[in-house]
């Protein structure tokens, strides 16, 4: 009964998104209140009907109702309960269900939250939102209804891709969703400013939070799924320029760009159609990247259940939306009133500095991820983009506009001075190239980025700490009035501060495995042992051991140092019973200066085990450090500012004079 | 005022590439083929030393005069383990068959092949993975099938299978011995 509830709900999702995809809109150019309004409610209805559709769904699951398709597909009996949960959204029907859930969420949250908008904005904010929300929804019900029945019903399913069956993977898509959704608002907002031919402090003051919201989640979605990769795929990597993670990623580094912008449009009033286009091109790569992993167009890792009808729709979808949005783009941006004037030399110039190269990245990686497929088109014949080209491209782009980071907030606005910010940051620089200097005599292999990247870091992460000393005048006054300066700072500036310095952090960590990971891979009989990172490795045993869906063989593997145990890993090689699928499960002994991973692989019949040993200096800094900067954007969004005190609309239409 | 022509640069951009992901999508094209760009043209003239101690290398002469299998293999590779009976069967069909041992372990190979029998004429050793290069394969095992003249008729990336053998192989064999 459930799954015809959730289905009929997500019609009546539908109809309610038409509703609020047209009448608002309508409304709003008609100044008709009460059509406006309605936006609001069908918002709110819209969340409702889409919740009950997708807790049917879990409910299919956690019962496992094998008269349900979706769930034959992609469930079983002996799945671990939170297994069953996230298997909802596990496959490619349950993962759109998921998606529009959230899209219906963040709308009820405009319609709830949003009261301060002016009624005409809200109501084209909810009334594109809603659009979009019909696109989705026809998607889900046209093409990938997850609600289809099986009739006979088998006995038991088919078993969720045991790579999937992982905490860190369960939540990795509802992250990543929050972030990729989020930037649906901020589209929604651009679309809307372009149809009312106002952008202005207040908007950008309302787009902010919304976009630092889904920059947080995209980080921590990103994160989370590389830290996946490295212990689940067992390659000891972190990040393979793999094309469905670059889909990820370019939302990410635009999303960063328009971060930043709408600061300046915000304070300064300027920058004005270049902040509407990245939040247009922002929400479009996050479409992009749900087109480039359903579709089949490219190869890749990720596997989603991929079908050329589906992509065909999408498609569609992708070039109504982003069409729709940059030719409104083309036609309403021109005449939008240019904001404030500001030397090359100020806070807006090095926000612009950092905008151009985030935005060259963005084009970088775009390019590497499309052009086997332009070339194929072109019958020029088949290549594949990997790690060398983004390692040529990346690092000579990336360098500047890390340099440049510390640098930015000593600018002042409309005017800085470089010369006094340089000052101000001679003794984190001298620091900085120091420790690279140092790097160059310890570093085994591509010494000259070891050097560089060490300097980046610290440089990063001493000069967001010297900005944060500025503003507390620490040492300049006594250490009270410091302490008192520093609690009284606005959250926002404490979380620029953080997530600056988590930037070096990351950096800190890729640049370590990078350049000291030190990898062997041995065949050992249990009781023999191998030299490895400074540690003696001893595969004491494996034994056979069986989990919920699955058996397993589990070494152990002894670390001592100097005759002294320092760690036991105990890494497991899992055989999925359903499936008949292998997993490796790493084992992983972090500590902040270095991660010892152990895998273990085959054995040869002859009772010796393949056993892969990694030792990844400075590895768990690339996650905490994505992590702390998500919680310095977490930080900064509570910011009273974001909440209270926007600047209220007092002009009317009339264009804002250039300063 | 040619600054309009910027806002709408970006849309361009759009409708390009939305033309080229429209094309990959209708072309039916499969995105993990790559192709077998060899086959029409010559084998590569590798020259490579020989597995067995005191064996012949085995060079570009060796697919000359007479239609040849040339076949990767590792003796890490388990779906080699499974097609190696059928080369086993091949050369009792009295087919000439030589075997490239890609990177792998001398020992391991020879090991190997005391084992579970040797079919092969020759076998030149791949240690560095370069033959491998100039033939084009994307990993073992694949096999090659050449005629007289040196010309590549044939490319298998995949195991083989024993239809591959009767209904393929076999006839491709035949025919171009004639």
């Amino acid at each position: 009964m459930s799954p015809e509830l959730g289905h009929y709900a997500l019609v009546l999702a539908l109809c309610v998104a038409v509703a609020q995809g047209t009448l608002p809109l309508l409304g709003a150019r008609r100044g008709d209140p009460g059509m406006m309004e309605l936006g609001r409610t069908a918002a709110l209805a819209q969340v409702a009907l889409i919740a009950v559709a997708f807790l049917a769904l879990v409910q299919a699951y956690v019962t496992s109702d094998f008269s349900v398709a979706n769930v034959v597909r992609n469930s079983h009996t002996a799945k671990p309960l939170l297994y069953k949960i996230t298997g909802t959204w596990g496959n490619h029907e349950g993962s759109m269900l998921l998606w529009v859930l959230i899209l219906a969420v963040f709308g009820a949250g405009v319609a709830a939250f949003g009261s301060n908008l002016p009624p005409s904005l809200r109501a084209r904010v909810l009334g594109i939102q809603g659009l979009i929300g019909v696109g989705f929804l026809a998607f889900i019900l046209f093409t990938s209804n997850p609600f289809e029945r099986l009739d006979p019903a088998p006995l038991n399913g088919d078993d969720l891709n045991p790579l999937l069956q992982d905490p860190g993977l369960a939540f990795h898509p509802p992250l990543l969703y929050l972030g990729y959704v989020g930037f649906s608002i901020t589209f929604s907002f651009a679309i809307a400013a372009l149809i009312e031919g106002r952008v202005d402090a207040a908007w950008a003051r309302w787009v902010r939070p919304w976009t630092l919201a889904s920059w947080c989640f995209l980080t921590l979605g990103i994160a989370l799924g590389s830290w996946w990769a490295y212990y689940e795929l067992g390659w000891g990597g972190f990040w393979f320029w793999d094309p469905v993670e670059n889909a990820s990623f370019m939302p990410w580094l635009l999303g960063t760009a328009l971060l930043h912008s709408a600061i300046v449009t915000e304070k300064r009033d300027a920058l004005k159609s270049w902040t509407l286009l990245l939040a247009i091109l922002a929400f479009s790569l996050s479409l992009l990247g749900t087109f480039l992993v359903r579709s089949g167009v490219l190869t890749s890792v990720h596997a989603f259940a991929q079908d050329p009808a589906r992509g065909l729709y999408i498609l569609g979808f992708l070039i109504v939306v982003v069409g729709g949005g940059l030719g409104l783009y083309a036609w309403r941006a021109p005449k939008l009133a240019g904001g404030g004037l500001f030397a090359p030399v100020s806070r807006e110039g090095g926000l612009v500095f950092n905008n151009l190269l985030l935005a060259t990245l963005t084009l970088t990686v775009f390019l590497g991820t499309l052009f086997p497929l332009v070339l194929d088109a072109l019958d020029a014949g088949k290549v594949s983009v990997g790690p060398p080209f983004y390692v040529a491209t990346f690092i000579p782009l990336s360098l500047p506009l890390l340099i440049a980071v510390p640098i930015g907030p000593f600018l002042a606005w409309k005017r800085g001075d470089l010369r006094m910010a340089l000052r101000q940051l001679v003794a984190v620089g001298v620091v900085a190239v120091a420790a690279g200097i140092v790097t160059l005599f310890i570093a085994h292999r591509s010494v000259v980025l070891a050097a560089c990247g060490i300097a980046v870091a610290v440089w990063l992460v001493l000069g967001a700490l010297r900005e944060l000393a500025r503003r507390i005048q620490l040492f300049g006054v006594p250490p009270g009035d410091s302490l008192r300066r520093l609690v009284g700072l606005p959250r926002a500036a404490i979380g620029m501060t953080i997530a600056h310095a988590a930037l070096g952090l990351t950096v800190l960590g890729i640049t370590g495995v990078s350049v000291w990971q030190t990898e062997t891979i041995v065949m050992l009989k249990p009781g023999a042992s191998v030299a490895h990172a400074g540690y003696e490795v001893t595969l004491d045993s494996v034994q056979d051991v069986r989990g919920p869906n699955y058996v397993a063989e589990r070494a152990r593997l002894v670390y001592r140092r100097d005759g002294a145990v320092a760690a036991i890993l105990q890494p497991e090689r899992r055989l999925f019973a359903v499936q008949r699928r292998v997993t490796t499960e790493a084992a992983i002994r972090t500590s902040p200066l270095a991660d010892l991973y152990a895998t273990i692989g085959e054995s040869d019949g002859k009772g010796s085990w393949t056993v892969r040993l990694y030792h990844n200096p400075l590895a768990p800094w690339i996650w905490l450090g994505a992590a702390l900067a998500a919680l310095g954007g977490f930080i900064s969004l509570t910011d009273r500012r974001l909440r209270v005190g926007a600047p209220r609309r007092t002009r009317a239409a009339a264009p804002q004079p250039a300063e | 005022m040619s600054n309009r022509w910027l806002y709408v640069l970006p849309l361009v951009m759009l409708v390009i590439m939305a033309g080229f992901f429209a094309y990959a999508l209708t072309q039916s094209r499969n995105p993990t083929d790559i192709g077998a760009p060899l086959v029409g043209h010559k084998a590569p003239a590798i020259d490579l030393a020989p597995l067995h101690d005191g064996g012949a290398r085995l060079t570009g002469a060796d697919w000359q005069g007479k239609v040849t299998v040339v076949n990767f293999f590792a003796s890490w590779c388990a779906p080699c383990l499974a097609e190696h009976p059928l080369f086993l069967r091949l050369k009792s069909e009295g087919v000439r068959l030589h075997g490239i041992n890609y990177r792998n372990k001398p020992e391991e190979a020879k090991a190997w092949l005391a084992r579970l029998g040797d079919p092969y004429e020759r076998i030149g050793a791949d240690p560095e993975g370069r033959a491998g290069v100039e033939f084009g394969i994307s990993g073992v095992p694949e096999t090659f099938v050449i005629d007289r003249t040196g010309t590549v008729r044939l490319h298998l990336r995949r195991p083989l299978m024993p239809d591959d053998v009767n209904k393929t192989i076999l006839p491709l064999v035949k025919e171009l011995s004639r």
